[in-house]
């Protein structure tokens, strides 16, 4: 354990605090009607918008396709979901199967089982979205130069979501959408999403991290350092593939229909969350996200809120790009970090700021 | 008798019709200071490209250590032994001046992704035993009170420092400096001369020094090569050098 020697205490203690926090209103925000499913897509958009900061951040490759990789990962959560389901169903009755995954009593409350359930569901669903990460890595980064990436992505995600408007296992014309009644936490989401944080935190600050920020600066000269550029960048972009498999396979759980043109909007939507939060910046990306979750999802439906926004949400993100490219164009933190160490320094001078919700190391 | 740590046998390389470099061929030994000059435009820095592994040459051969590397990606030559820094400075921009060299001791670090993740006592070995180094290097080129200093931000000359700094991290037999003195001041450059000899001593190691103002490079290099248009006009000790019509008329051609 030489990490936890090596850790500075008060921001471990403070990290601890933090997710205690986090934990606990996601627990009790179960008792609440609207709070879980806010939660919910706060969490699983920042695991999304994360997973493509990874790329468009940290290796500094440009990606259009992000959306279908993320709809891969729920597309496959969704397929397991109902093969297990009708697996199950067949050898002991619909009734006792669901019985196993939530206490049917409490109206349909997550069972330990189901939890381990969707665990492995998105599990897999994340390998999966990995290794078609990982083949269109290899071929987009290891065999081109420049600006490819953002163009095979984008016919990556083309044809995988018209695959889906063609076939009626995948969707069809209407889009997937889930039989089976089971749906997730924002409990679990929020481990996930600390899972995750923690994760990319540490993968960035190993040798591999290294490599990916030296490719970002400079590719020749990260060649002529030794760094073998190719594979770093298939590694980067297969670790991105996997955490939005994750993404999708939780948004599985907690929307349970996925519109045909939910692969092209979420593309759009996360480069939008990654710039406004930052490029390369990750918390300022959990930051972005949460901004975007509480107006699609609290602002625009609230009653004193014009019509016109309401009807049309998006139309504020076209302003917001050009505001930020015009007067902010690193976005909100720009490619800084909120620290703990930030975070004390400004206790010190004022006493009126609110605690920002996501822990860094 | 010294081992041959690089050696290029008559290499060419042909950019659309011009033939850059023509049968250009060096042998260096362990621990030698050659310097390469010629006039701008010569193909110093093509030469560079082909030893590095940025270009593969139209013919010849290229070894490093005793090995054929000519057909090897830069990366893996760097692992044999050979680095480099560029003509017009490639730092690692955003990164830290600390980290910007650490990037060249990954090559020595063998820990896996599981490692670094659950930052083993392995992941700290290795971590550690580069940081030492890399401050070890940091302090013999004068730049330990910068490491946690974003590496664009240095003044011009330490950043030139820097570029030798990385480049020394990967252990090399043989470092290449492409006009490392380039930009530099009079004092500055001199400075830079006899920084480049302690390195040498320090981290024993070859080195290959272009320049094209020939004066720098006749203080400290043991041995001269002269190119001209892509063809070796000349080869020898500075003194001899000095005295070469050949070399002369190249110059003042300049
Ligand atoms: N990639 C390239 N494509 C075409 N021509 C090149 C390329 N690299 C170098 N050259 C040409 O090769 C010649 C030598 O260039 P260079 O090696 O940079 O000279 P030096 O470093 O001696 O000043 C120049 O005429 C240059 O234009
Ligand atoms: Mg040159």
């Amino acid at each position: 354990m030489i990490w936890f020697k090596r850790m500075n205490k008060r921001n471990l203690i403070s990290t601890v605090v933090g997710v205690l926090v986090l934990t606990l209103i996601s627990i009790f925000s179960t008792k609440s009607y609207e709070l879980p499913k806010i939660l919910n897509l706060i969490f699983i958009y920042s695991i999304s918008a994360l997973a493509l900061n990874i790329v468009c951040g940290c290796l500094g490759e440009f990606v259009l396709g992000h959306g279908g990789f993320i709809l891969i990962g729920y597309t496959t959560a969704v397929i397991l979901m109902q093969q297990i389901s009708k697996l199950f169903t067949k050898s002991m009755g619909k009734v006792y199967f669901k019985e196993i995954l939530v206490y049917v009593v409490r109206g349909g409350e997550l069972h330990p089982m189901g939890y381990v359930f969707i665990i492995l569901t998105v599990i897999v669903a994340a390998l999966i979205t990995a290794i078609i990460g990982f083949v269109v890595g290899l071929i987009a980064l290891g065999r081109l130069k420049g600006d490819y990436l953002a163009i095979v992505t984008l016919g990556i995600s083309l044809i995988f979501v018209n695959v889906c408007k063609n076939f009626d296992s995948l969707g069809g014309g209407t889009g997937i959408s889930i039989t089976t009644t089971i749906s997730s936490t924002p409990l679990l989401n929020l481990a996930f999403l600390v899972a995750i944080l923690i994760l990319i935190l540490t993968f960035m600050g190993s040798r591999f991290g290294r490599n990916i920020l030296a490719c970002r600066d400079d590719n020749i000269a990260a060649e002529a350092c030794g760094v073998p550029v190719n594979k770093t960048k298939v590694i980067a972009f297969t670790f991105s593939s996997l955490l939005a498999g994750i993404g999708g396979a939780l948004l599985a759980f907690v929307q349970p229909q996925a519109p045909t043109a939910f692969g092209q909007d979420m593309s759009i939507l996360f480069l939008i969350i990654i710039v406004l939060g930052g490029l390369g910046s990750l918390t300022g990306s959990i930051i972005a996200a949460i901004l975007i979750v509480l107006y699609e999802n609290w602002f625009c439906v609230q009653s004193w809120v014009p019509e016109f926004f309401a009807n049309n949400p998006k139309i504020i993100y076209g302003i917001i790009l050009v505001l930020i490219m015009l007067f902010r164009s690193s976005g909100i933190l720009g490619k800084n970090e909120f620290t703990w160490n930030w975070f004390y320094k400004l206790f010190k001078k004022k006493d009126n700021k609110k605690e920002t919700l996501e822990g860094d190391k | 008798m010294a081992n041959t740590v690089l050696k290029a046998n008559n290499i060419s390389i042909v950019f659309g019709g011009l033939k850059a470099v023509d049968n250009f061929s060096i042998e260096i030994k362990e621990g030698e200071l050659v310097g390469l000059i010629g006039p701008n435009g010569a193909g110093k820095t093509t030469v560079f490209n082909m030893l590095t592994g940025v270009y593969v040459p139209t013919s010849g051969t290229v070894e490093l250590c005793g090995k054929d590397v000519t057909k090897l990606n830069p990366h893996k030559r760097v692992e044999l032994g050979i680095s480099r820094t560029f003509q017009n400075i490639r730092l690692f921009k955003r990164m830290s001046v600390l980290e910007n060299v650490k990037v060249s001791s990954n090559i020595h670090m063998n820990y896996s992704v599981f490692d670094g993740i659950f930052k083993t006592k392995k992941y700290y070995e290795q971590e550690d035993l580069a940081t030492e180094e890399a401050m070890e290097i940091l302090k013999v080129l004068g730049l330990e009170e910068y490491i946690n200093e974003e590496a664009q931000n240095l003044p011009y000359g330490k950043q030139r420092k820097l570029e030798i700094a990385r480049a020394l991290a990967s252990r090399p037999a043989i470092l290449c400096l492409d006009e490392p003195a380039a930009g530099m001041n009079p004092t500055e450059t001199e400075e830079l001369m006899e920084t480049i000899k302690i390195v040498r001593e320090k981290f024993n190691t070859a080195i290959l020094l272009i320049e094209h103002d020939m004066k720098l490079v006749m203080g400290i290099c043991e041995w001269i090569k002269v190119i001209s248009f892509g063809k070796e006009i000349a080869t020898g000790t500075p003194v001899e050098i000095r005295n070469n019509k050949e070399v002369i008329t190249a110059y003042l051609g300049e």
